[in-house]
């Protein structure tokens, strides 16, 4: 299984080479804690509106994100 | 307006968090609702699908609209799961409701049990922003290092480096003290300096010094 990267950036966790979410390709395989927003039933929404933890961490777009990279 | 939910916690086998996560993802956002042509019983994963099948259904007849037979409970329901790795063995999750995360984690494996009652925004907040790892540590404490080749062994910090959350320590059952230069996410502290400590470390120093002269001598 290919390993999970973080984005230096967002913190968006791909397998890629490029984040898929912001386009850089400052990656980091080292990186703590997950947090997984899950999308709602319109696939548009905002997440921070419905979600307290996306709310906090400002993260607009479903998806697995990391809590600290480094 | 704030959002409406809750958080809960769940107890998973340690080291199994990453997986369990998983799973939950995978029943919130892998099962689609089920839709069914009234006409033949076909059955689509959205209504615009079903209605684009009605319209060329061999047996159509006039009037049917798309029968909805299965709806995902959770997705929409459930909002963000949480895996904050300084705490093991524990999953938050945010729902709606609490029956959610009764729904979400039946039948994964690896969940332990739940944690009754609600997990308040104030403890959710300490996961959410990590206080800097080199915070709390000064001159001349003893750590553990918990990671890498000198994992277990005992050191003293000579050095502070806040902007960078690096230390340099100095292993303590070495007979030769050598400086090393380590992140501070991978030691734990294990003792702080007394007052009558940071003299003895500053002492220490001068020794080096000396022994460094000893060879430029030679």
């Amino acid at each position: 299984m290919p390993r999970l990267r973080a984005c230096r950036q967002c913190h968006y966790l791909t397998t890629e080479n490029i984040c898929p979410n912001c386009g850089s390709t400052n990656l980091s395989s080292s990186f703590t804690g997950i947090v997984v927003i899950l999308p709602g039933r319109d696939p548009h929404e905002d997440p921070r509106k419905t979600s307290y933890i996306a709310e906090r961490l400002n993260i607009d777009k479903p998806g697995k994100y990391a809590l600290k990279v480094r | 307006m704030p959002p409406r939910t809750s958080i809960f916690a769940v107890r998973t086998t340690i080291g199994q968090e990453r997986s369990v996560t998983d799973l939950i993802t995978t029943a919130v956002i892998g099962e689609p609702d089920i839709w069914e042509c009234p006409f033949c019983s076909e059955q689509f994963n959205s209504e615009e699908a079903t209605r684009e099948h009605m319209a060329t259904c061999p047996k159509k007849k006039s009037t049917g609209e798309p029968k909805l037979v299965y709806k995902n409970p959770l997705l929409g329901r459930v909002k963000a799961i949480l895996v904050p790795e300084t705490l093991r063995g524990y999953v938050f999750i945010e729902t709606e409701e609490y029956r959610d995360v009764e729904i979400a984690i039946s039948g994964v494996p690896h969940v332990r049990g739940r944690v009754s009652g609600k997990v308040t925004k104030e403890e959710i907040d300490k996961y959410l922003v990590p206080k800097p790892a080199a915070e709390g540590i000064s001159v001349s404490d003893i750590v553990e290092i918990i990671s890498g080749p000198f994992k277990g062994e005992r050191a003293k910090v000579t050095r502070v480096d806040a902007a960078k959350e690096e230390l340099v320590i100095e292993l303590i059952d070495s007979p030769v003290t050598i400086p090393m230069r380590i992140h501070a996410d991978f030691i734990k502290l294990v003792e702080k300096a007394t007052e009558e400590e940071v003299p003895a470390g500053e002492a220490e120093e001068e020794g080096e010094e000396e022994e460094e002269s000893f060879w430029s001598r030679s």
